[in-house]
């Protein structure tokens, strides 16, 4: 009998290990209760002046998610940021690399189970995302507002601070940075750059197999082919689209024609695209493609320098313009420090921080240039863009507006019907 | 016959060059490489910029490495000493339920950890286990187990409750039978679950994220994003950092467990 | 070392296996359970040394009730069938592990090794490994570490079965031998008559479960409880003889050439014996004699022939009570 208790015990002993997977746990409504108490710092930031705010954030930990896959940055934020935070307000930045649909599900998550001090409080996020995570109820807002740089040195009016791909923020979200679709292409290999989609299929016909475009849903294969249709569609039409997949079809149509031709002259004939933007990038590098393309408007000048591009390597754009989105930083709805929060974005919107970003990453800004100083002006003027690079006034004039986010999904949808192999 | 066999054992060792050292080695090249375009066979452009980057940040990662490490030691032992008293009950003992303990045990073994991890999540979330290390620890544990009492069982059926019997009648408590008779020929098998295990802990991705929520950093929290990026001498570097951390620490393992092997006999004869 | 079992009742799950085994062994006594495979000699062992708990019954040790005793506080070794070795320690460190748990000084485990690798005519073995050993090396070690362990009662688990012939003598004796030296009370598990009937002061024969008949070698023999216990010990011939039904042993029949009670119908030569085998009116006779009688009888098959019954077998007649 003996020995039967003994091995009953040690089976108890491995269930405790499994029995967190079937557990659903009963002390949620004494957990939160001790939260709710033992919070302060959050509690009411909804009533406080930005002073006050500050005030309520010395000496607390702000967590910030986001992307964590560029190395200058994330030693941008670690090392410039981070510590500047420390010094001028005493708040402890904390850099969590995360994708953002893990982010959103982790937030998910904790909003789900009741947590009340999350763990999430800054996020850099934009477009579908951002629609889908404030229409569940997942950010705080609205808070732009309250932010003296924003109201100082951002030009509240524009539509590049006021939409998010045509959804409209209502001060739920401060812009970081601006990103613009350019293609690159290096002149020792290809002298010629295409300037519309015709010169497109005759740049594709005359290198066969060397040209593609990441395959959607990827971002950059996304904005690549909603640029095409702008190109051939022209984009009024879009701006007040609905979502509905019938009329989005029989206005993208010519594109979709367009793309087909294109297709024999791709990569793999176009029966089969790269998996991402970064497998593009590198086939790039590799001298397997002659086309790349990215977001990172004046990123090709950081990857000559790191000599991953050739000297003769050139970004450029279509005549007609290419499109450009601003990415956000948002709050967590159930975020643990909400005021440490607001008091980092306000920072990061300082034309210090931006102008230190647009010289270290060559980051678009996202403050209006007549909004500054003559003193700050020339922090931005000095900045040395380098190499490959579009002049920033002919990029910002030929910026085209993005779609309803709603919209990208269907046109994703619609590619894979239509396009691939086809 | 003979010149046949060598012939396999060659194949055999081809194979492994190309799916294993060769792999190795481009990713060692990677790591000074800027462009390396097809179809030259060496690299164009070479730099330190991802070792410096790296070595940079060496604090921070050897701090990283060391909380790493920690959990996933810690997760491998645990799992050792779970899988080992599991496996006993499920190989020694005849109880009631035991097939469907055994069930559950090698459960997470059929379910992918993305399917029961968001009910993981939600639990700890209740239990306040999120952004803890010790909920990242028993999640991880959800994973390595079945490992290691799957490895335990056939240790433990391998060496059985004979010569613990023995022991016994020979005057030997329980503990000291266990310890002194079937720990150390177990030896070998645990060193196996807990590599395993620790393995399974090391690599884990989705399931720290998940329940780390990101504020529990490991090394694959921290390396995952660059292998995503697609900045490959940085994601290169990181890996061959990896793959070298990885194999320190085993020989490690295996020099503890020899030594540990060793001493549980009794000594008077040397 | 006197050992008392009352009664006792054995289980695994559902299945009895020892019905109401009953058995006193008196200090210093040297006895055998014997018995088929799978008759519960083994379980009875396991039940002595406390692996295996008692469904009901008693056990006693120097009149101790060992119910509930944990099996390293009951003084009983066994030696087992399959030897069990310790596989990660030397022949020396096997017969010290005894004395290691019970915190025995170095020195004197030393000591001891020595002198029972003596016993067992093993010396200079102490840094030997075991699978460098031969199966009767192996044998000594055991009982070497058996005897390390200073058993109050040794138990023997069939430990030769594994041996040839001539070496399973060999270790029978120092089995023997050792019991006498040491002073121990032994019982030794079974299948084999011979060394049953050579070595035990008393013998229990099982079956099923249950003890048949406890007595010495001679009366278990003489006297059997039953047909069963009479046949486990060799052929019996059932003779009717004045209404009543007699046993006899092939050897206890005598022929008579002259006679004319059947008639010979096979002669089976097996070197220093001989079968013979009579059709009677009673029934057909089995006899058994020496070679050379057969030769000065100078007989063969379909020859008349008288029988004599020498000697009876008191089948279920026995006195187990001296």
């Amino acid at each position: 009998m003996r020995k039967r208790i003994f091995a009953l015990l040690l089976a108890a002993a491995m269930v405790l290990g499994l029995a967190a997977c079937a557990s659903s746990g009963h002390n949620d409504g004494k957990k939160s209760d001790e939260k709710v108490s033992g919070e302060s710092s959050s509690e009411g930031a909804e009533d406080m002046t930005f002073d006050e705010l500050k005030e309520a954030a010395k000496g607390s930990t702000v967590t910030f998610y986001g992307w964590g896959g560029d190395e200058v940055l994330n030693q941008w934020l670690d090392d410039v940021f981070a510590p500047n935070m420390k010094e001028k307000y005493d708040i402890t930045m904390e850099r969590v690399p995360m994708d953002i649909d893990q982010v959103l599900s982790q937030l998910s998550g904790e909003i789900q189970a009741g947590e009340e001090d999350g763990s999430i409080d800054m996020i850099w996020i934009n477009g579908e995302n951002f629609q889908s995570a404030k229409e569940n109820n997942m950010l705080y807002g609205p808070f732009v507002e309250k932010l003296p740089n924003f109201e100082e040195y951002i030009d509240t009016e524009s539509e590049d601070v006021t939409l998010d791909f045509a959804y409209p923020i209502d001060g739920y979200e401060a812009p970081y940075g601006k990103a613009q679709m350019v293609m690159i292409a290096d002149t020792a290999v290809t002298p010629d750059m295409p300037k519309n989609t015709d010169e497109l299929l005759e740049f594709a016909k005359n290198n066969k197999g060397k040209v593609t475009y990441p395959a959607l849903p990827d971002f950059t294969g996304s904005v690549f082919v909603r640029n095409v249709i702008y190109e051939i569609c022209g984009y009024e039409q879009f701006l007040d689209m609905e979502a509905d997949k019938e009329t989005v079809k029989k206005a993208v149509e010519p594109a979709l024609e367009y793309l087909r031709k294109l297709n024999p002259y791709l990569w793999n004939e176009g029966k089969t695209f790269p998996d991402s933007s970064t497998t593009v990038d590198n086939m790039f590098a590799d001298g397997e493609l002659v086309l790349n393309m990215t977001y990172d408007a004046f990123g090709t000048s950081v990857k000559i320098a790191d000599g991953t591009y050739t000297e003769t390597t050139q970004s450029f754009q279509f005549d007609k313009g290419t499109i450009g989105n601003t990415n956000f930083m948002a709050i967590a709805a159930n975020s643990g420090n909400k005021a440490g929060a607001m008091v980092a974005i306000n920072e990061m919107m300082s034309p210090e921080i931006q102008a230190d970003r647009y010289d270290k990453m060559k980051v678009l800004p996202v403050v209006d240039y007549n909004k500054l100083s003559d003193e700050q002006k020339e922090a931005f003027d000095k900045v040395d863009l380098g190499k490959g690079n579009i002049p920033q006034d002919e990029l910002l004039s030929k910026r085209l507006p993005e779609m309803p986010a709603q919209l990208v999904p269907v046109i994703e949808e619609i590619w894979l019907e239509e396009v691939v192999g086809k | 016959m003979k010149k046949k066999r060598f012939a396999i054992t060659n194949m055999i060792l081809a194979l492994f060059v190309l799916t294993v050292v060769l792999p190795i080695a481009v990713m060692i090249v990677w790591t000074v490489t800027e462009r390396w375009a097809w179809p030259d066979l060496v690299p164009q452009v070479l730099s330190l910029r991802a070792l410096s980057e790296i070595f940079r940040r060496s604090e921070a990662l050897a701090k990283l490495f060391a909380s790493s490490i920690m959990i996933s030691a810690a997760v491998a032992m645990a799992s050792v000493v779970i899988g080992t008293l599991t496996a006993r009950a499920l190989v020694l003992y005849e109880f009631w339920g035991k097939r469907m303990m055994y069930f559950f045990t090698v459960l997470p073994f059929m379910v992918p950890a993305t399917v029961f991890a968001m009910g993981v999540q939600i639990s700890f979330i209740k239990l306040g286990l999120n952004n803890t290390v010790a909920g990242v620890v028993l999640s991880h544990l959800i994973c390595s187990l079945p490992y290691a009492v799957r490895l335990m069982m056939d240790g433990t059926a391998a060496v059985g409750d004979r010569l613990e019997e023995q022991a016994r009648v020979l005057g030997a408590s329980m503990g000291q039978a266990f310890f002194r008779v079937t720990f150390p020929l177990l030896v070998p098998v645990i060193l196996s679950s807990f590599s395993m295990a620790y393995i399974v802990s090391f690599s884990q991705y989705f399931l720290t994220l998940l329940i780390g929520g990101g504020q529990v950093k490991t090394f694959t929290i921290v390396m995952v994003p660059y292998l995503q990026g697609g900045d490959r001498n940085i994601a290169c570097a990181y890996s061959v950092i990896f793959l070298g951390i990885t194999l320190a620490v085993f020989a490690l393992f295996e020099k503890i467990a020899g030594r540990w092997g060793k001493n549980t006999d009794t000594e008077f004869y040397t | 070392m006197s050992l008392r079992i009352e009664q006792l009742n054995v289980a695994f799950g559902k299945t009895e296996v020892l019905h109401e085994i009953s058995l006193d062994i008196a200090d210093g006594e040297f006895v055998s359970l014997l018995g088929a495979s799978g008759c519960g000699k083994s379980t009875l062992l396991k039940s002595i040394a406390g692996l295996l708990e008692a469904r009901t019954g008693k056990i006693q040790i120097d009149g101790r009730e060992m119910n509930g005793v944990l099996p390293e506080k009951r003084g009983t070794v066994i030696v087992f069938q399959d030897l069990r070795l310790f596989p990660h320690m030397t022949a020396g460190k096997n017969i010290a592990f005894p004395m290691s748990i019970q915190g025995i000084p170095k020195e004197r485990q030393k000591e001891t090794v020595e002198r029972l690798l003596g016993q067992v005519q093993l010396t200079g073995y102490e840094n030997r490994k075991i699978r460098e050993m031969s199966g009767g090396q192996m044998q000594r070690v055991a009982l070497a570490r058996a005897l390390a362990a200073n058993p109050r009662l040794l138990l023997l688990d069939e430990p030769f079965s594994g041996l040839d012939e001539r070496l399973r003598a060999e270790m029978g004796e120092l089995v023997r031998k050792l019991h006498l030296e040491n002073g121990l009370t032994t019982v030794l598990v079974t299948h084999d008559k011979q060394e049953a009937l050579k070595f035990s002061d008393r013998i229990a024969l099982m079956s099923g479960g249950r003890m048949l008949q406890y007595d010495t070698p001679q009366r278990i023999f003489k006297y059997p409880v039953n047909r069963e216990v009479a046949e486990y010990f060799g052929r019996m011939n059932y003779i009717r003889e004045k209404g009543q039904e007699i046993g006899v042993r092939p050897f206890d029949i005598r022929i008579v050439p002259s006679g004319n009670d059947g008639m010979v119908k096979d002669i089976v030569f097996m070197g220093e014996t001989a079968e013979i085998r009579v059709d009677t009116p009673k029934g057909e006779v089995f006899c058994m004699l020496m070679s050379s009688e057969l030769e000065a009888m100078d007989m063969s098959v379909g020859d008349r022939v008288g029988i004599e019954i020498l000697r009876n077998v008191c089948v279920g007649m026995a006195k187990t009570e001296e």
